[in-house]
């Protein structure tokens, strides 16, 4: 708790703001995609380092200071963006059971995608379409794809969301699958998963 | 809960996990094992689709207005 309070403008408070600001852009990203809006991405990113550094005292130095700033990220995101009203789809997923959802977005044709060589499909695929497939994912599915991307463990995105790790799991199961099968449908409207699946090998 | 998993199958048991279908034991166990054990909890899957959502995410940086924004809040004396 009471760590040495470092005095303003002293070398050490300035390494902190050194290091804080060089996960801007990893940050403002992910802010992006979370909140679908450039706009509120910037509130939510300055409310992030504001916060952060009201709070600097707490972060102990030596630890990841990378999932210390996302923590804070996302625990704005839910306590403030969520509730804004640019975000209808997301408060009426809140209500929806996570089985279930996950049964409506994949539904029958999830399996023909079992089988696929992935790689082929995700070849194919151009970044904003990958953009779009992710910004249609519910809420609680994108954050832990973001989260996953950005390089955290999943035992670091349970602390940073506070939920278990196998809600963590089992969140990213199926935001994964989600995802494979919206793009793998991109990919098949094109025409391209299809003719290159013709000659499987068996 | 008395089958604990080997470390040595915990990356492959959860590439394992993500591919198939959701598989609840499987789940079950390896969160168990990622919470108890310090050396694999870093343990990730990093593959064809995480390297995909990141390379979509990856052009975008911050607009330079934001960075100076933000040193002006927290560093007003600047």
């Amino acid at each position: 708790m009471a760590r040495a309070s470092v005095g303003a403008g002293s070398g050490q408070a300035d390494a902190f703001e050194a290091d804080a600001l060089s996960f801007l852009d990893a940050l403002y990203r992910t802010a992006l995609r979370m909140t679908r809006s450039e706009a509120e991405a910037e509130d939510l990113v300055q409310e992030t380092y504001i916060r952060a550094f009201r709070f600097k005292d707490q972060f102990e130095p030596g630890t990841n200071l990378k999932a210390w700033l996302f923590r804070i990220l996302t625990n704005t995101f839910i306590n403030q963006f969520r509730r804004r009203k640019t975000q209808p789809q997301t408060t009426e997923l809140d209500d929806v059971d996570e089985s279930a959802l996950y049964r409506q977005m994949t539904g029958a044709s999830a399996a023909s995608t079992i089988g696929q060589p992935e790689t082929v499909v995700l070849d194919q695929v151009v970044d904003t379409e990958v953009t779009e497939a992710l910004e249609e994912l519910p809420e609680r599915f994108r954050t832990v794809v973001l989260l996953d991307s950005e390089g955290f463990s999943y035992k670091e995105m349970a602390e940073m969301l506070q939920i278990p790790i196998g809600t963590v799991m089992s969140r990213l199961h199926r935001g994964r699958k989600f995802l494979q099968k919206r793009l793998y449908d991109v990919a098949l409207d094109r025409g391209i998963a299809a003719a290159r699946s013709m000659p499987r090998p068996t | 809960m008395s089958h604990s998993l080997d470390c040595g199958d915990c990356l492959s048991k959860l590439a394992e996990f993500l591919e198939k279908d959701f598989d609840p034991a499987l789940a079950a166990e390896l969160s168990a094992h990622l919470e108890e054990c310090a050396g694999c909890s870093k343990t990730r899957v990093e593959d064809a689709l995480v390297r995909k959502v990141r390379d979509c995410n990856a052009h975008e940086s911050a607009p330079p207005a934001l960075r100076e924004r933000i040193i002006e809040r927290i560093d007003p004396g600047r």
